[in-house]
């Protein structure tokens, strides 16, 4: 070995171990960054929030106000988690009531284990006809009562 | 014959440790995983547990109503057995006037702070509410538990 490759190989002596450093720090911090990421978003996955949503009719009446035919629901949250009224729908017809005609309790955010509150909604209701409501939450639950209109 | 230069020895000392540091660090970090990847799972178990026991237990409540009756104006009074197998919180109380189609919501929270109208397990317990009845009217009442159960009795002043 001639003097020059002695110095070459000499210079090189300390190259691998910092590289293997940095390879194993850029892994290691890789790795746990995706540790971090699917563990935030396993806790903070909506299904599995969606999955402790529990709501309960305490009741719900069909009744007249100012000459519109108005249908009242009063909910309860039983569960752990804080639950967002998204929209209700009413069956038949079938359909999602639109904005316009809550009186009452649009975007209702109820407190989790006891929070309570109506929703009132503008709803031609026929007497004696039988309706599935259904509230829906921002989560994407799906709450449904049966309740029959006053003769 | 031809005789190949022997291996040049070790030199003395400690062993190096270069590599070390690696194993350690991936061995680190695989507990760490597994560490988290069982926690999440057990508290996820946790979770599913606990809302099997909700679900149980809400079925569980069973509340009989075995009096309302009104002795005097603007009061009435109800009168519950608890037959389930654990204590129950009423936490309100709706009276409908079938007569009249009104709906009328007695929050027992704010009448019997802080928790409503506790009945324990096999107790009978009665209870007053304000409101302004009508002789001749029919009444459904309706008690409302913590778990939002209700049990249901009708009645006439």
């Amino acid at each position: 070995m001639s003097a020059r490759d002695r110095r070459l190989a000499r210079g090189r002596a300390g190259v691998s171990p910092v590289v293997s450093d940095v390879m194993i720090t850029a892994v290691v911090v890789i790795c746990m960054s995706a540790l971090l990421v699917w563990t935030v978003s396993y806790v903070r996955d909506p299904a599995r929030e969606a999955a402790m949503e529990r709501l309960a009719f305490e009741d719900v009446w069909f009744t007249e106000e100012g000459g519109q035919k108005v249908v009242k629901v009063y909910v309860r949250n039983y569960g752990p988690v804080e639950i967002v009224v998204d929209r209700v729908s009413v069956e038949p017809p079938g359909v999602i009531i639109p904005d316009a005609d809550y009186l009452e309790g649009r975007g209702l955010r109820l407190e989790p284990s006891g929070g309570h509150g109506l929703i009132a909604f503008k709803f031609s209701w026929g007497p004696g006809e039988v309706y599935y409501i259904k509230v829906f939450t921002r989560r994407g639950s799906r709450f449904e009562v049966m309740a029959v209109a006053p003769s | 014959m031809r005789s190949w230069p022997s291996r040049p020895a070790r030199p003395r000392g400690p062993r190096p440790k270069r590599g070390v540091s690696t194993v350690a660090g991936a061995l680190f970090f695989i507990i760490i995983a597994m560490t988290i990847i069982t926690g999440l799972l057990l508290w996820s178990m946790d979770t599913q547990r606990r809302m099997n026991d909700l679900d149980a237990r809400r079925l569980s409540q069973n509340i009989v109503i075995t009096d309302v009756s009104f002795p005097d104006t603007g009061v009435v009074n109800i009168t519950v057995r608890n037959e389930g197998p654990e204590p129950v919180l009423l936490v309100a109380v709706w009276i409908i006037d079938k007569t009249d189609n009104t709906h009328t919501r007695i929050d027992l929270e704010e009448a019997y702070p802080p928790d409503g109208v506790v009945v324990n397990t096999g107790d009978t317990e009665s209870f007053t509410v304000d409101y302004d009845w009508t002789s001749g009217h029919t009444y459904v009442v309706k008690v409302i538990t913590h778990l939002g159960r209700a049990f249901v009795r009708v009645a006439s002043p």
